[in-house]
């Protein structure tokens, strides 16, 4: 590693350029989280714990802090004061409770190194079955007598010890469990929810024409049903409307029914009214001066206004008993008091329908709002399955914290490969290197395409596992040469490159003017691969597995029997002489034997332990420890 | 633990949080990426645990400056401090010494 200066520091973009991919870079976008989680642990004077957090020895969120973010991306519960709450859903409980655990024991690895069974067991999972360099090659080495458990825990080990495992799972730590994380979704949920409890508010209490036609087929079978119990519905109607009209008014109709002093006076003028009915009656011309007499005074007592008042009550007071009396009758039968009952109701629902229909919205009101309605319930729909959605990635990416740490460092493990000989030349500096550095250092874009990843937004080359595979094959098999045949024939058709070209592919106009230069004759460019070949060749060996090639049969051959590939394993076996103990423990001595004499080593051995070798090489191509260095 | 230690403490720990807060701000201010910050703070982590006086201190402040000279502040400044404290004390014993000579020669005047 180049001396930090404060100086001279590269920008991402710069980095990834030069790099030729993104993905040896280690993100850095937890800095953020880390920095301020440090400057406040700084402002509240704690400085053991602010370098503690900026040296990654503790991580920035306390187990509250995570146990609140987890809280706040995996649960929709909340209680009545509006907080976050446990969940009641099941799936949502079962998230919490596993992606926590992932959480545990990442902090525990991560602060006090304490590799937990379960946290390895994950790592190894994922090495044993999702690596395609691997898989294939475990599973074949383990048919020629490898032991499964060995292989995988030796590269378990060498996964988890590595820096650049230890500083993905410090970022995406920091920035998957950030206590100021939240679903974004789930204020769109709260939104909808809220809107549509409004729109539906309005429409409580309101009837449609279409209601008050359901209450009046209501009030109809309630007549029905009333006749079919013996009560007419005129009489019911008649007595029903002079208990309406009396009520009120009953006790003083009553009072006035049974006063004595009235009742005497009603009765005297009732017997002369009657007196005098016998006195016409006697009188037989009713021209006759006393017949028309008597007439006038009857006239006169029957218009008497204490006796119509009388009267009046007498017979209201008559009336209203008789309208009780047959209500009580109705009551005491259970079918008929049922039936009237219904009736009733159905009444009063149509009276109170007519009444809202009257003072509220209009049909066409209405039938927009139930549109709204029905718009607002898909919506609310797809936005709780966004959110169910948004709940789902964020669990994943706690609960694969491990997974993704590891397939990191296993790819920045393969992208060391391709330094097995440019570290050699002592080029480190690559921004201050001259033209002719950095041109090579820009050959590998030759063979991949510009992609941007589609979280993060980040633009980085990526190898072609098709042109890969095939320019190793032509290196592998016919060495130099055929890397510059193969070449030739589908980088760069007819051997040329135009400056267009070679800028899309990130070069520039110095560097572009050097290729063309290189490139100018077929001695020169067979005097620029006799140079920088097998450069170029490792190069396309380390895309070909960070580009998920895997190691077949014809590979392994092909690394062992060729003189390129001779080299390659040559390269790496210096490099990797302290693991030589962990490397016979896995593959057996006769096979590290046999790449100790390579030259020797018979095409029959290598056919049967073909898989064991292929382990053997991938193990010092990862450098076995030592070109992954061990995190400090 | 001795006056002389509580105070060399005093000292570092006053030293390791200027260091710190420059860290802090630099980071801040993106001057410095993060990556650079944790091999500061694991230099002063490892580092500090060795200084026991004023001698250590100079020397890891000398290394720390070396490496990253946005601290060199924190360094000179506490060297002029050092610088000034020992002058003080030294032209104190100086004055001790002179008042011990007078008494001595007025007290052979006396008799």
């Amino acid at each position: 590693m180049a001396e930090a200066t404060g100086a001279t520091l590269l920008s991402r973009e710069q980095t990834l350029e030069l790099a030729g991919t993104a993905l040896e870079v280690p993100t850095i976008k937890s800095s953020d989280t880390v920095i301020r989680a440090a400057g406040e642990k700084y402002r509240e004077g704690d400085i053991d714990t602010t370098l503690a957090i900026i040296s990654g020895d503790v991580v920035p969120h306390s187990e509250k802090d995570v146990n609140k973010s987890l809280l706040s991306n995996l649960s929709t519960s909340r209680k009545s004061t509006g907080e976050r709450d446990i969940p009641t859903d099941i799936d949502q409980k079962r998230r919490l409770r596993e992606a926590k655990a992932v959480a545990d024991r990442t902090r525990t690895f991560l602060e006090t190194g304490t590799i937990t069974p379960e946290f390895k067991s994950q790592v190894a999972t994922f090495i044993e079955k999702n690596v395609p360099a691997f898989k294939d090659l475990i599973d074949e080495a383990v048919k020629n007598g490898a032991d499964r458990a060995l292989v995988v825990d030796t590269l378990v080990d060498r996964v988890i010890g590595s820096k650049s495992f230890r500083d993905k799972l410090r970022t995406d730590f920091t920035t998957r469990l950030d206590p100021t994380k939240r679903q974004d979704k789930e204020k769109d949920a709260i939104g909808l929810e809220g809107e549509l409890k409004s729109l539906e508010a309005k429409l409580v209490g309101v009837f449609s024409d279409k209601d008050i036609e359901v209450i009046e087929t209501e009030i109809t079978s309630a007549q029905t049903e009333l006749t079919t119990k013996g009560v007419d519905l005129a009489d019911y109607a008649n007595h029903q409307r002079v208990l309406s009209e009396l009520e009120s008014k009953i006790t003083d109709l009553r009072s006035i029914k049974d006063d004595a002093i009235k009742v005497s006076r009603r009765d005297d003028i009732k017997l002369q009214i009657e007196d005098l009915d016998i006195k016409m009656a006697s009188i037989p011309d009713r021209s006759d001066p006393a017949y028309r007499d008597a007439y006038n005074q009857k006239l006169k007592l029957e218009t008497r206004e204490d006796y119509r008042a009388y009267n009046d009550a007498e017979q209201k007071v008559d009336r209203y008993d008789k309208a009780k009396a047959y209500f009580a009758t109705i009551q005491a039968n259970p079918d008929q008091k049922a039936a009237v009952e219904n009736y009733g109701k159905a009444v009063a629902k149509l009276g109170k329908a007519k009444e809202k229909s009257g003072e509220q919205l209009s049909e066409a009101q209405q039938a927009e709002i139930r549109v709204e309605i029905e718009q607002k319930k898909i919506e609310l729909a797809d936005s709780r399955a966004l959110l169910e959605a948004s709940m789902i990635d964020y669990f994943r990416d706690v609960t694969h914290m491990p997974e993704d740490a590891a397939e990191s460092a296993i790819q920045s493990m393969f992208s060391k490969i391709r330094t097995l000989y440019t570290e050699q030349s002592g080029v480190k500096d690559i921004e201050d290197a001259d033209i002719k550095t950095r041109a090579l250092a820009k050959i590998p874009n030759l063979w991949k395409t510009r992609e941007t990843d589609r979280k993060s937004g980040i633009t980085y080359w990526r190898a072609s596992r098709n042109a890969t595979r095939d320019l190793m094959n032509s290196y592998l098999n016919s060495g130099v040469a055929g890397l510059e045949a193969s070449m030739i024939g589908s980088i760069m058709p007819g051997g040329r490159f135009d400056a267009a070209y070679l800028t899309g592919r990130g070069f520039s106009a110095e560097e572009i003017t050097y290729i063309r230069e290189q490139f100018k004759t077929k001695a020169s460019v067979s005097e620029f691969f006799k140079e920088n070949g097998d450069n170029i060749g490792t190069n396309v060996v380390g895309d070909f597995m960070l580009s998920g090639g895997r190691f077949t049969r014809e590979v392994i051959e092909s690394f062992v029997l060729s003189d390129s590939g001779k080299k390659i394993i040559e390269t790496a076996k210096t490099r990797n002489v302290t693991a030589r103990a962990d490397l016979e423990a896995i593959v057996g001595k006769d096979v590290t034997s046999a790449l100790d004499n390579l030259k020797s080593t018979s095409g029959e051995f290598i056919k049967k332990n073909w898989a064991k070798i292929g382990i053997a090489i991938l193990l010092l191509l990862l450098g076995g420890g030592l070109l992954g260095a061990k995190a400090s | 633990m001795d006056q002389t230690a509580r105070s060399d403490d005093t000292k570092k720990n006053k030293v390791i949080k200027e260091l710190t807060g420059i860290l802090v701000k630099n980071l801040e201010t993106d001057r410095i990426l993060l990556d650079q910050g944790r091999e500061i703070s694991r230099f002063i982590i490892d580092r500090e645990k060795t200084i026991n006086n004023d001698q250590d201190l100079i020397k890891f402040l000398d290394e720390i400056v070396n490496k990253w000279p946005i601290f060199y502040t924190v360094t000179d400044n506490f060297k002029n401090q050092t610088t000034i404290e020992n002058s003080t004390n030294r032209l104190k014993n100086e004055d001790v010494e002179k008042i011990e000579q007078i008494k001595l020669h007025l007290s052979k005047l006396a008799n």
